[in-house]
């Protein structure tokens, strides 16, 4: 046997793989959905002043006029940059 | 951080070897003493019914975990007919060595060239006696596949839902051969350097 055929069907390969189809382009396609699964949070209570839960409560009230973080996101932010603030390693 | 190889077992021609690939890679890597997971992202759910026959000694499970899995190798069994490249870096393609076969193969291999994985291609279930798959297997070999020739060892670990590392498997007539063949496409997989660009 010669490689006759496997040249021919590299050769088609590179032509389809160009066109960016499948050889039966309008066969119907297997989608993958991916499950949007939320990050697992848990409540958690922190002790701290009346000004600064203000200070919380303005910049999430803020971010929600422009679509932007929500609150576990922001306390999220925060505390890794203490984190990286604070770590002495 | 650990480090988890990720590799995904892909070809959308069904009954290329895929679920085959991805419990006995897992097997392999286990008696090498790292922690595999399969992940078995297809609805026949040929691996998961391995591990619910109950021989097997490493989690098969039907989704992605939600956090970092305890695992040094976690191995993706794709299901047939995806046509979206895996996301992982590292892809085994298995194959048998039948024009018809090799056409699908080579479409969707040229497919994740595009994204530049790192592909490993394995031929499988090659007859010696038929010329044209003896002719194609040896073109793929000179290609760099690997090869798992046609044998009773995966036939007689099947009817069992075993691996061929199991030790009911360990008197099966040219084991070893078939082992040795498994071990090197895991060891190949180890070996890559995920962060090398594809130079193929």
């Amino acid at each position: 046997m010669s490689d006759n055929w496997i040249d021919e069907e590299n050769a088609r390969a590179i032509d389809l793989t160009k066109t960016g189809k499948t050889t039966n382009q309008n066969a119907p396609k297997l989608v993958t959905s991916v499950k949007n699964i939320s990050t697992k949070r848990s409540i958690r209570s922190i002790y701290i002043q009346d000004h600064h839960q203000r200070i919380l409560d303005k910049l999430i009230f803020e971010q929600k006029i422009i679509s932007g973080k929500k609150a576990p996101e922001l306390l999220e932010e925060a505390i890794e940059l203490i984190a990286s603030h604070y770590t002495i390693s | 951080m650990k480090q988890i190889k990720l590799v995904s077992i892909w070809n959308p021609k069904g009954g290329q070897g895929k679920s085959m690939l991805a419990i006995n890679l897992a097997a392999a890597s286990l008696e090498l003493g790292l922690k595999p997971l399969v992940i078995c992202q297809d609805p026949q759910g040929t691996s998961m019914l391995y591990f619910r026959a109950g021989n097997i000694s490493f989690d098969v499970i039907d989704s992605v975990p939600t956090s970092k899995p305890d695992a040094d190798i976690v191995i993706f069994d794709h299901q047939a007919s995806q046509w979206e490249v895996p996301k992982n870096n590292i892809i085994v393609m298995p194959l048998k060595p039948a024009r018809d076969q090799y056409a699908t193969y080579i479409d969707a291999y040229n497919r994740a060239k595009l994204f530049e994985k790192k592909i490993l291609t394995v031929v499988t279930d090659g007859q010696e006696h038929r010329a044209s798959e003896k002719d194609t297997t040896k073109y793929l070999k000179e290609k760099g596949a690997f090869v798992i020739p046609s044998s009773g060892v995966f036939s007689r670990a099947s009817s069992e839902y075993l691996t061929i590392f199991d030790p009911k498997m360990n008197k099966a007539y040219k084991i070893r051969e078939r082992r040795i063949e498994i071990n090197k496409i895991l060891a190949a997989i180890l070996i890559i350097n995920e962060e090398e660009k594809n130079n193929e």
